[in-house]
């Protein structure tokens, strides 16, 4: 019986096999072996859970490097049945935790050579820092057609927050909510008359 | 659990029990619930969720990267990388020493043997090469044996190396690691003088301490250590001028230590230290011949660790002191300001070299003091060159050095490159090859590798509780360490201000 890992690839989706058990183990005195093929689980993911494998295992690795490869675990501790199939667990667990770092890995290699390319000429002065990168033009800087523009925004703004303000049914004896300038037209009117 | 790769970026990721970090190549982290994560690895955040937008402004998901925010913090992270030389030296000015450390850290002789002493011309030849590496912050640490058992080679290279600070407009940092058994008012006052920082070891209470250390001049080393801490602390109290040559303090840890975190933690804050530093010990040198008497498993250690952190953190929050822990202040530098304490084991590549050198009475230059170490049991490995006649362009192109950066660069190990704590941690050359035989290493079997993975574990778990966090970020506030970017300052070992 197989799990199945979904793992969906720049344009399009694979499939990968993860087996529950890693085909039939064969447990010996000191250790246990089975097959995998390369070709459903990647070499990378292989040699990667039989490294992490090494605090607890003795690790022989053979066979076809494009096709299939024995592996045989021999534990460090002295071989149980128990102990072989907690290694074999183990195993399995590990080659399922591998597939996802290495796609994961593989799939951004190009951005992270990117990034460290960028990381390199950015200390090297050769390009900007980020926050220099895209500066905030100046009010100095901007040309008629973008101030018109501005403009015209601020205008439309200030009219909706008025309308906004009148449509509100708050009582406001003391006119609180009127702005300075507001207050200030009211007094050189009422000045005027 | 589903995986959907297309919209990961790249990054590692650790079960933390409950909970997963996540870290990428450029310093950032995040620590998400069991759900969330599966929610992120499936590809099915939606758009509502607010931890969408954290994972896009951290750089975890590719399909919105900010490359240039992202660069930019990689440049900040490992701004060591960017520099052209060692910024720390270490002279061993003779390997005489007036202990005889359970541990000996630095693989000395007996008092008598004088023959063991730098001699003038060797020194001069020495701070001459120094000041031909290029980084424009130079660093000489005074390290032995015992450094006042030569005094008078201390006191010519301080004045010579001032003399060269000045006149080639290089900025000089002078600091002195002694177990101040032969310290004097008037030794004292020149090193004040001259702008030279004060480090000395100090294990804990006598008990321990003199257990360690012990002292072949008669007396307990302890106390005095003790009396010249007290009064060099006093001094640098009461002078506006010397308050930033507070004097900083190394603790040791041996298997004896495991019995006294409280007494150990009591004793700084009776000595109004700052912060204490809680370093294993290496396998190393004469280390690791007495290891079965003196040494522990990484996990014991990460346990004993744990311990005194725990207590420096219930001190803090009940505001009965304000002692910081110099492990987690380097880790959490890295983890929480994006930036590198320069500290030389926690690099990639490694500090060796690139970072520091190390020079042996002889002129023989080393990769680090550890690699001197080495050589001082009759193993050469770690000679990079000869102060006395070699360039430094020599020095930086010997294949040792090569190796050495090859050795210790994460991602060309097969275990570090996938680890969650890539960002922040190191591997050590010297350490490997005195443990494996092999400058690479064996990750899954190396206690380097259990003690400082361990030691994040506890770090990043403290985190997550708000109390701590404050805590932590109150220390980062107070940190005195010297670190700028591009200008670094080794952290924990000197505590030198600017002295040119």
């Amino acid at each position: 019986m197989l799990n199945w890992l979904l793992i969906k690839e720049r344009k399009f989706s694979i499939r990968i096999p993860v087996p529950k058990k890693i085909t039939t183990p064969k447990p010996s005195a000191a250790s246990i072996s089975f097959d995998l093929s390369v070709p459903a689980n990647g070499l990378e993911p292989i040699l990667g859970a039989a490294y992490l494998m090494m605090d607890r295992a003795f690790v022989s690795l053979d066979g076809d490097r494009a096709k299939k490869i024995a592996v045989t675990l021999t534990p460090k501790a002295g071989a149980t049945a128990a102990r072989l199939k907690e290694l074999s667990a183990a195993f399995t667990a590990e080659l399922a935790t591998q597939k996802v770092r290495w796609a994961i890995a593989k799939n951004n290699q190009p951005i992270r050579e990117y990034i460290s390319e960028q990381a390199v000429l950015l200390a090297n002065g050769r390009i900007p820092p980020a926050s220099a990168a895209a500066p905030e033009p100046a009010s100095e800087q901007l040309n008629d057609e973008q101030r018109a523009e501005i403009e015209k925004l601020i205008a439309e703004v200030e009219d909706e927050i008025k309308s906004m303000n009148a449509s509100k049914s708050v009582p406001d004896p003391k006119n609180i909510k009127a702005s300075w300038e507001e207050k200030q037209e009211a007094k050189l009117k009422g000045g005027k008359s | 659990m589903p995986v959907e790769v297309e919209p990961l970026a790249s990054f590692n990721f650790r079960e933390m029990g409950g909970w997963y970090l996540l870290t990428n190549d450029w310093g950032q982290h995040a620590m998400l619930e069991t759900a969330q994560f599966k929610r992120f690895m499936a590809g099915s955040l939606s758009k509502e969720d607010p931890l969408l937008e954290t994972l896009e402004n951290r750089g975890f998901l590719r399909h919105r990267m900010d490359f240039g925010a992202l660069a930019t913090s990689y440049v900040r992270k490992n701004s060591f990388q960017w520099i052209q030389g060692p910024s720390l030296h270490m002279m061993v000015v003779t390997l005489r020493c007036n202990q005889k450390c359970q541990y000996c850290h630095s693989s000395v002789v007996d008092p008598s043997r004088t023959d063991t002493d730098m001699d003038l011309e060797t020194a001069k030849k020495t701070v001459d090469f120094i000041f031909s590496t290029p980084n424009p912050t130079i660093c000489i640490e005074f390290q032995g044996g015992e450094p006042l058992l030569n005094w008078p080679v201390v006191k010519f290279v301080v004045q010579y190396a001032r003399a060269k600070a000045k006149a080639t407009k290089r900025k000089l940092i002078l600091a002195l690691v002694s177990n101040f058994t032969l310290m004097t008012d008037d030794k004292m006052e020149f090193l004040f003088d001259n702008h030279v920082s004060f480090c000395t070891s100090l294990d804990g209470p006598p008990e321990l301490h003199n257990k360690n250390r012990p002292y072949l001049g008669g007396g307990e080393a302890q106390q005095k250590v003790v009396a010249w801490l007290e009064k060099l602390q006093k001094m640098c109290m009461e002078d506006e001028e010397r308050k930033y040559y507070l004097p900083g303090a190394l603790m040791t840890t041996t298997k004896f230590s495991f019995d006294y975190p409280k007494e150990i933690v009591d004793l700084y804050l009776k000595l109004n230290m700052e912060q204490i530093f809680v370093r294993a010990l290496s396998p190393i040198g004469y280390a690791k011949r007495v290891w079965p008497e003196i040494g522990y498993t990484a996990d014991q250690f990460v346990a004993f660790y744990e311990t005194m952190l725990d207590y420096v953190l219930a001190l803090n929050k009940k505001g009965k002191s304000k002692i910081m822990e110099r492990m987690a202040l380097i880790c959490l530098t890295k983890i929480l300001k994006g930036v590198d304490p320069g500290f030389m084991d926690l690099r990639s590549p490694a500090g060796a070299v690139l970072g520091c050198l190390a020079y042996n009475f002889n002129g023989e230059i080393f990769v680090s003091d550890e690699g001197r170490m080495v050589d001082h049991q009759g193993d050469p490995m770690f000679r990079v060159g000869n102060a006395t006649k070699d360039q430094w362009t020599d020095v930086l192109d010997h294949p040792t050095s090569r190796a050495m950066v090859s050795a210790s660069t994460l991602d060309n190990q097969p275990m570090c490159t996938q680890c969650a704590y890539k960002p922040y941690c190191g591997a050590e050359p010297v350490f490997h090859y005195e443990m494996q035989r092999s400058i690479v290493g064996q990750m899954p079997n190396s206690p380097w590798c259990v003690s400082h993975m361990g030691i994040f574990d506890v770090i990043f778990r403290k985190l997550r509780d708000p109390e701590n966090r404050k805590v932590f970020e109150s220390w980062l506030e107070r940190d005195q360490c010297r670190w700028e970017e591009n200008d670094p300052i080794p952290a924990g070992a000197s505590r030198a201000e600017e002295a040119v």
